[in-house]
């Protein structure tokens, strides 16, 4: 989201300059004493805004609905970052679907597994806190993990604790999932910065 | 996240808040007039009168009116101070630590900095310091502090203790730029 987010003001940033840049060269008379006695709006246009005609409130209403589409896709996009894909449940039991059917099949809830994690991770000396959650897919899930680590912690330590933490995960839950740890320095509790 | 990275996020948010604003008034706009729907709320009619009535006014201004050049011209740095903080290189949220049999290992970069600058500043004489850390596999770490040159060793080894600590000394190298410190009136 941060490219997206990026690629679109620099489109932004093109588009007012262009504008911008146009006013000032037309106005200034660069391209011709004519073009620099007109209006930024046509008479036309605001004749049709003021007396519009069926077709004008029907491209009216068009370009309301597409802004107003726009607007939302981009708005559920940006309040999804960081949220990013999570795995609800995690599915054992038979390999085809008819033997599941007949056999069933055992889920486990994908926050019970995260609490549980987490859980044990902020015990965890050095430690303050710690964020987890489960992605990817059902056959490889995921464990994200954020910690906020103690400026005065030895990271090889830690990592040892965090390690015997991800795979008793994965001795519980049966899959051979992937880690991401993303570790934040903080301040040691009650110095002073 | 970034104060950039926020910053593009929120006017991102700001961008779609208004679109989805102008499309429904305009869908709105457009259906009452269409079906002749009335009476309407009063504010809504004054908000339709005063754009057909800026419309109409700006259709009598002309390019080389010196508003329109003003306003041309404030576009114009907008435009161009918005492509330079666009544009122009952004440090890397997290830096990468180590791959292991569990996972891979990500720092995030700010929290290093903010926590070295202060370890400094908290533990020398140095009245105040700034630390940027970058670089892929090798690290590069450069600590510019307003102290006496005499701290430099004592920050400098500040510096890789706290490399040490995420196992990075051997990777990294270390830079420390001494400022004049400031003198207290």
């Amino acid at each position: 989201m941060d490219t997206f987010n990026r690629l679109l003001w620099v489109l932004m940033g093109l588009v007012v300059f262009a504008i911008g840049a146009t006013e000032i060269v037309v106005g200034l008379g660069a391209l011709g004493s004519s073009l620099s006695q007109s209006s930024p709006v046509p008479a036309a246009v605001a004749e049709h805004v003021n007396a519009p005609t069926g077709g004008d409130l029907l491209g009216l209403a068009v370009a309301g609905l597409l802004a107003a589409l726009v607007g939302l896709l981009l708005l559920r996009a940006e309040l999804r970052v960081g949220a990013g894909s999570r795995l609800a449940n995690l599915r054992f039991g038979q390999a085809n679907a008819e033997a599941q059917q007949q056999k069933g099949h055992t889920v486990v809830r994908g926050g019970g597994l995260e609490h549980g994690v987490q859980q044990s991770l902020q015990a965890l000396r050095g430690v303050h806190t710690a964020h987890v959650r489960l992605g990817g897919n059902p056959s490889h899930p995921a464990l994200f993990i954020e910690l906020d680590v103690d400026q005065r912690t030895s990271l090889s330590a830690l990592k040892t604790a965090v390690q015997q933490a991800i795979r008793q995960f994965r001795r519980t839950s049966g899959t051979l999932s992937s880690a991401e740890i993303r570790v934040s320095l903080a301040a040691s509790r009650g110095s002073v910065s | 996240m970034g104060p950039l990275r926020f910053f593009n996020r929120l006017l991102a948010l700001l961008l779609s808040l208004a679109l989805v604003a102008v499309g429904l008034w305009a869908l709105a706009s457009s259906a009452t007039r269409a079906l002749s729907l009335g009476p309407l709320p009063e504010w809504f009619e004054s908000a339709n009168r005063s754009l057909q009535q800026g419309l109409t006014d700006l259709s009598t201004v002309q390019l080389s009116d010196p508003r329109a050049l003003g306003v041309g011209f404030g576009l114009a740095v907008v435009g161009l101070v918005l492509l330079v903080l666009e544009l122009r290189p952004w440090p890397p949220p997290v830096l990468f630590l180590e791959e292991d049999e569990t996972g891979k290992w990500w720092l995030h970069r700010s929290s290093f900095e903010r926590v070295l600058r202060s370890v400094v500043v908290g533990e020398t004489s140095a009245t105040d310091a700034r630390a940027r850390l970058r670089g892929r596999r090798r690290w590069k770490l450069t600590v510019d502090a307003d102290a006496s040159p005499e701290l430099r060793p004592e920050i400098e080894q500040l510096a890789r203790s706290s490399l040490a600590r995420l196992g990075r000394e051997a990777e990294s190298s270390v830079r420390v730029r001494i400022h004049r410190a400031r003198r207290v009136a």
